[in-house]
């Protein structure tokens, strides 16, 4: 047993880390008060590479093993939960269907500048009707000449709004369920592919999020990723484990953020004459706080090396994500409690952390969905 | 060209010390960092490459194995190589004996120009680059904030001096010590990053180079701690009230001039 | 071995700076323990008058004159005090932690192989034993160091560190020929001054200080008429100076400069470690600041929670006052 990182890993983790603290930290509370996208900074961060962090290096990547992914997920999310949902969509799910089933042509054309910040990649699953029900899925497309057609509505889509292309989440038949499911690439300036209503959102901002419309999309064959048609659940299973785990690493990476701020705060705040880190019930936050970091950081860390080790990971990454969102959650609200009124007001770093927390509750399933799946998921058919 | 560069890996500023042992040693939070102005003197080197090509650079520091780090961090930035000497149980207080080290490296490893920062911000000793030169017999050029691309044995480079700026032309081999304003450190690419992480950076002992280790010993360290102390904790602030912004100024002069006596 | 002390005098435009003063009237005070003698070392005087200031403060004063030597450079200096300490054996050389000190001490203590404490704040005395304390991690601890040295040891401490004494007779003046040829390896094309005049921000007795509370540049007036009314200096935070508001020259911090005044004012500065690391041994410590949390406030030993621009004119005019009293 080795829980220690490899020296190549605590250099990357510390590497990323500084990386993070020169270029996102000073921006953080500037992206979340303009909830615009940040451009400049996009740019900036794209130039080093990153976005290719878990694709090969003979296409560019870094071949990133899962634990480093998860150290960068946590770090950019400690930077910046807004930004670091952008970079991780171009990084993750924008691109990994295309880098699993695109032709070389859909390669050149949208991969590898993804993985260089020159186009901007999103993947569509939820629509207005469904979420983490992904059976429920009414986008559906039919074949249409020597291509696909396509016709639905996907909301809450990261990036949506300014994407390059994405990958939808479309079923040939919507009585089949999850057994109808089938990914498609959809290029910008495709006739019928257009961006409705922009979410005004409580936190994650600084990453746009919207409407995207399909209204009789036609896109060629080579577009529908994957070797066989109805196969998208199972497609989807190769990466639903990382996506839980990220979010889990996330959550990791704003408990983290609210956590410092604690305890600078614990150090320094003077009340009633002495720092009110010496106050028994202060400390009492921080021993609590720090054991459940240190919990959900084991979970999340140890689904990473399981799924690296191709072992199986299902449970795992959904408890991480599950248990790492709800420490997140509670550290946060312990952060508004030690921080006193201060928390409350705008001016502060505690109120973002506490809007950014929510947001991570809904990605890679709902805690109740969750729950529903590893509870029937141990017990078994019965 | 060659140009070398000597770095420091530090306590990062955000590292809680602690004074253990009765004031005798101190105990440093694990947290680490390349030394804030040794970046610049890294970039410099850097840019220097850049412009000139044939250029390699290579990044040296004498201190405990953990250093490594540091010198990953050189290497990710775009470094050749990087060579730790380890100080092993040698570590002392004495700027001297580190001087001698580095410089005992730099005529083993040969230089045209070496570079390094203003100061470790551990010791704040900023010493160093004069003290290398010295035992080196080259001249040094301090608080350096332009360095023009080397010609001909030659390289101008603007400095700070007493109330102005300054600037000189040097003949190399020198050794220049730069400071805040020089450059904009780079952040690693990830392509440097990858490098860095599998670099192997040699971990040479001090002897290698020819240096006289028995001279760099705690017992022939010339300065030595004594001791180590808190600063005197401030009594907590006192806050001037008054109804208006003219009667705070009015009170804080007076408290100014008859308690605190510093007008 | 006689326990003489010798202090290097540093020339500011025409004149002495101040640091150097204060290092005689320090080592004067230690040199009249020991029965010993405290040298003045003034290399290259650019004026009979800076002789004359200098005189009264130690014991006798050694004047090297040659031509070039009026404008300090490490390789002309630097041999002239290696054959001065080769000669007069003292057992410490003292001099100011500035650009000049920085430059000249390390180099000289490498020529030497003597020991050196640089940028020290204090010096004591246990027994025989000298005893330099010295500041580290910007200011979060303090070590006392000890000398392992029969022969002389350099020590330069930070401007400010030693208040001066009312002189005390007339040092004899000891006149020795320096040679100010220069070595070939180092060419000065150009010279610009930019602060003649002006006191060096960490000299200065007074410093008021503008964090981004400030607003912007174009707010620093009111600050830099109190600084000029008080003869001391602007500074800057690190944000200040981010933002082009300042020059670098005027920051304060980890990053800029370390500063001990007699008064520090800071305005509109939050007290974010790297500033207070460059300012926390100030001795007394004032911050103006509209927010009752602003950390600078846990360093300051008085504080005012209000508008800084309504605090400043009425402080300028208070200011104004108390110097009109005073003649």
């Amino acid at each position: 047993m080795d829980f220690q990182l490899t020296e190549a890993q605590d250099f990357f983790k510390k590497t990323v880390a500084d990386t993070i603290d020169r270029l996102i930290l000073p921006k953080a509370d500037e992206i979340d008060e303009k909830d615009e996208f940040p451009w400049n900074l996009w740019r900036e961060f794209s130039r080093l590479g990153y976005l290719g962090l878990r694709y090969p290096e003979e296409i560019g990547g870094m071949n990133a093993d899962k634990v480093m992914c998860m150290i960068f997920y946590e770090e950019i999310a400690r930077g910046s939960v807004g930004f670091a949902q952008s970079v991780i969509m171009n990084i993750l799910m924008g691109t990994y269907f295309l880098y699993r089933f695109g032709s070389d042509a859909i390669k050149e054309r949208c991969l590898f500048p993804a993985m260089r910040g020159e186009k901007i990649a999103t993947m569509c699953f939820t629509e207005d009707q469904s979420g983490s029900d992904l059976g429920a899925t009414r986008t559906t497309f039919v074949r249409d000449g020597s291509g696909w057609r396509i016709n639905g509505t996907k909301m809450w889509i990261t990036n949506g709004p300014i994407c390059d292309f994405c990958t939808v989440l479309a079923t040939s038949d919507p009585t089949k369920g999850l057994k109808g499911l089938n990914f498609l690439l959809v290029e910008k300036g495709t006739p019928g592919f257009s961006s409705g209503q922009v979410i005004n959102k409580l936190g994650c901002r600084g990453t746009v999020t919207g409407e995207l419309i399909f209204d009789n999309v036609w896109v060629p064959e080579e577009n529908l990723l994957g070797e066989e048609l109805d196969k998208g659940v199972f497609y989807l299973g190769e990466v639903l484990d990382e996506v839980r785990l990220m979010t889990g690493a996330m959550a990791l990476g704003i408990a983290r953020a609210a956590y410092d701020e604690a305890l600078e705060f614990a150090r320094k705040r003077i009340a009633f004459g002495k720092p009110i880190g010496v106050n028994q019930l202060i400390r009492e936050k921080f021993a609590e706080m720090d054991t459940l970091m240190n919990a959900a950081r084991l979970m999340v860390y140890y689904g990473a090396w399981m799924l690296e080790n191709n072992m199986e990971s299902r449970i795992i990454a959904a408890e991480a994500k599950m248990y790492a969102t709800e420490v997140c959650l509670k550290v946060v609200d312990e952060l508004t409690r030690i921080y006193g009124a201060n928390a409350f007001a705008h001016e502060y770093k505690p109120q973002r952390f506490f809007r950014d927390a929510r947001f991570l509750l809904y990605g890679g399933g709902t805690h109740e969905v969750l729950k529903d799946f590893i509870g029937r998921t141990i017990i078994g058919k019965l | 060209m060659k140009i070398l560069v000597f770095v420091k890996q530090v306590a990062d500023t955000e590292a809680r010390i602690t004074i253990t042992n009765n004031g005798r040693s101190l105990e440093v939070e694990n947290k680490y960092a390349l030394n804030f102005f040794d970046e610049f003197a890294i970039e410099e080197a850097l840019r220097i490459k850049e412009r000139l090509k044939d250029v390699e650079v290579v990044v040296c520091s004498y201190g405990p194995k953990r250093s490594i780090e540091a010198l990953r961090t050189a290497i990710a930035m775009g470094a050749d190589r990087a060579v730790l000497i380890d100080s092993k149980d040698l570590d002392t207080d004495d700027p001297l004996i580190t001087a001698k080290i580095l410089s005992g490296f730099a005529k083993g490893d040969g230089f045209d120009m070496i570079l390094c920062g203003k100061q470790a911000i551990d010791d704040e000793n900023a010493t160093i680059g004069p003290m290398v030169a010295e035992m080196l017999h080259i001249p040094h050029v301090g608080l350096v904030t332009k360095i023009e691309t080397p010609e001909g044995g030659e390289v101008r480079v603007d400095r700070d001096i007493e109330g102005g700026r300054q600037t000189v032309k040097v003949k190399l081999p020198c050794l220049l010590i730069v400071q805040k304003g020089i450059n904009e450190p780079r952040v690693p690419l990830i392509t440097g990053v990858m490098k860095a992480m599998k670099a192997n950076i040699p971990v040479l002992d001090p002897a290698t180079y020819g240096i006289d280790v028995n001279s760099c010993t705690k017992e022939e360290a010339k300065v030595k701690v004594v001791r180590y102390e808190s600063p005197g904790g401030r009594p907590p602030v006192k806050f001037i009230e008054g109804a208006t912004a003219e009667e705070k100024a009015k009170r804080l002069i007076k408290v100014l001039k008859e308690e605190a006596r510093v007008l | 071995m006689a326990k003489d002390i010798f202090v290097f005098i540093e020339g500011k435009d025409e004149g002495v700076r101040k640091s150097s003063i204060e290092l005689l009237s320090k080592a004067k005070g230690i040199t009249k323990n020991h029965n010993s003698t405290t040298y003045g070392i003034l290399i290259g005087p650019k004026s009979e008058e800076m002789v004359d200031t200098v005189r009264p403060y130690p014991d006798k004063l050694i004047v090297v004159r040659g031509d070039g030597l009026d404008e300090y450079r490490w390789d002309t200096y630097t041999p002239i005090l290696e054959r001065l300490i080769k000669t007069y054996r003292p057992f410490l050389f003292l001099g100011p932690s500035t650009i000049t000190g920085k430059d000249l001490f390390p180099r000289l203590a490498a020529r030497l192989g003597a020991a050196y404490i640089s940028d020290a704040t204090g010096i004591e005395f246990e027994g025989e034993e000298a005893l330099v304390k010295k500041a580290m991690f910007g200011g979060k601890i303090i070590s006392w160091m000890g000398i392992n040295e029969k022969d002389c040891a350099l020590v330069t401490f930070r401007p400010n560190s030693f208040s001066i004494d009312r002189p005390s007779g007339m040092a004899e003046v000891i006149e020795e020929m320096g040679d100010g040829k220069s070595e070939e390896a180092i060419t000065v094309l150009e010279t610009k001054k930019t602060m003649e005049k002006k006191v060096d921000l960490q000299e200065a007795d007074f410093i008021i200080c503008g964090g981004r509370g400030m607003k912007g540049p174009e707010q620093f007036g009111i600050i830099e008429e109190i600084a000029s009314l008080m003869e001391g200096r602007v500074g800057a935070s690190r944000a200040v100076v981010d933002a082009k508001w300042r020059d670098y020259e005027d920051q304060i911090g980890k990053s800029g400069k370390t500063v001990s005044p007699k008064l520090y004012i800071g305005c509109g500065v939050s007290g974010a470690l790297h500033h207070t690391m460059g300012m926390d041994t100030s001795k007394v410590i004032v911050a103006i600041n509209k927010d009752p949390n602003a950390p600078i406030f846990q360093y300051a030993d008085y504080g005012i929670v209000d508008d800084l621009f309504d605090v400043l004119p009425a402080l300028k005019e208070e200011l104004k006052k108390l110097k009109e009293q005073a003649g």
